[in-house]
């Protein structure tokens, strides 16, 4: 699913993979998840931060993999799959970064 | 917040357990770190406190009132403990022939080097926490000739070392993991969420290259927030991989209560890292063990 990073807005769900688990959840907490280092640089009282943009990130539970990229022509933009740990993770990251490049 | 002592047989430490004065030895060690790479020298504290520095590594600190320490870690070190006229001995065979303190106290045979890194590594350690401890007024850096140190230490395992005095058979738990999981290339350390400091303690630092201490403090707080975030959509998330721009990779878990983090140097360490990770946690899940 695409999602607007600052505000949680989606933007419009994409054909899902087969195997592929609601995402909605995830989708709240994409501001905070993309946002938090702003929250790092804000108690840095203006210096550099260590991390810098997020680009993209993996979550790994024992029932679910889930998987947000920026996307890198919209970097306001992130897209946002989850999908069950019976696939194996490289599978479910290959395929989530596949469908970025479609994006 | 309940401190936990080291196991039996080690002497007890110089300094206080409190996890409140590592505030302070942050700022302690972040003098070692901004130093320009190639510096050598000692940072002053107060009239009796000093750090030396090498490549922004610790070669040796001490404080006041920590003359007689050294001799008490030799002395325990050593197999059997040296007595203090054996000490007394070496100490006046390094002044008169001008060699290194190391150097004499291997000569003497019964103190391995891993037992002599030991012995002053604490010291180091203690004497950085005392300073710290008692807040003596930073008195600038003197530029000296090399030290050629046998046993340079990151600021790293010395933050490290005194953030375990919260919890030490944890801390030992933790760095065990660090031994096994990190692949090459990677620094990594344990933490805990807060010991009483209102911030991440690092209790473990293992891999390389060492990262400055208020970046690992920094990292630990974006990972404590991820797990937190991620908690409000899957409560079980266990393991995380990040990549930042400036090709910062970052893997995270945590297990049995305790977080790690990790810096890896490109795509494919982290890669390699979650993969070896991810079998951990499967094989505890297949045996029904809770990590």
């Amino acid at each position: 699913m695409l999602v607007e990073i600052d505000s949680g807005r989606v933007l419009g769900p994409l054909p899902a993979p087969a195997g592929a688990l609601p995402v909605s959840e995830v989708v709240s907490a994409v501001p905070e998840i993309f946002g938090a280092q702003a929250l790092l640089k804000h108690r840095l009282l203006g210096e550099m931060a260590v991390l810098s943009e997020l680009l993209d990130l993996v979550l790994i539970s024992p029932t679910r993999v889930h998987v947000l990229q920026r996307v890198p022509a919209e970097p306001a933009r992130a897209l946002v799959s989850v999908a069950g740990r019976e696939n194996s993770v490289g599978w479910v990251v290959s395929e989530a970064r596949s469908r970025l490049e479609r994006t | 917040m309940l401190s936990k002592i080291a196991v039996a047989g080690s002497i007890p430490p110089s300094i206080p357990v409190e996890a409140s004065i590592l505030n302070r030895v942050l700022e302690v060690l972040e003098r070692v770190e901004c130093l320009p790479a190639d510096a050598v020298g000692a940072l002053r504290f107060g009239s009796d406190g000093l750090v030396l520095v090498e490549s922004r590594a610790v070669c040796w600190a001490a404080a006041p009132g920590m003359r007689p320490r050294l001799t008490q870690l030799l002395r325990h070190e050593h197999a059997p403990p040296l007595s203090k006229d054996q000490l007394r001995e070496v100490y006046r065979q390094c002044k008169d022939d001008q060699i290194p303190l190391a150097d004499a106290l291997l000569a003497v045979g019964n103190l391995s080097p891993s037992a002599l890194r030991t012995a002053l590594f604490r010291h180091t350690a203690e004497a950085i926490a005392h300073l710290a401890s008692n807040g003596t007024h930073f008195g600038g850096f003197v530029a000296q000739p090399s030290y050629r140190a046998r046993f340079p230490f990151s600021t790293a395992e010395i933050l490290a070392y005194l953030g375990a005095r919260c919890d030490t058979v944890l801390a030992a738990a933790a760095a065990a993991e660090l031994e096994v999981s990190l692949v090459p290339e990677t620094s990594g350390w344990a933490f805990l969420r807060d010991a009483g400091m209102g911030a991440p303690v690092v209790v473990a630092a293992r891999g390389g290259p060492p990262l400055p201490g208020a970046e690992m403090v920094e990292i630990s707080l974006w990972v404590a927030n991820l797990f937190d975030v991620t908690g409000v959509f899957d409560a079980g998330v266990h393991l995380a991989s990040a990549s930042f721009r400036g090709l910062r990779y970052v893997v995270a878990w945590r297990s049995a209560g305790t977080y790690f983090a990790a810096v890896c140097a490109n795509r494919a360490g982290a890669a390699r890292l979650v993969a070896g990770l991810e079998q951990k946690f499967r094989n505890a899940e297949r045996v029904g063990v809770s990590v």
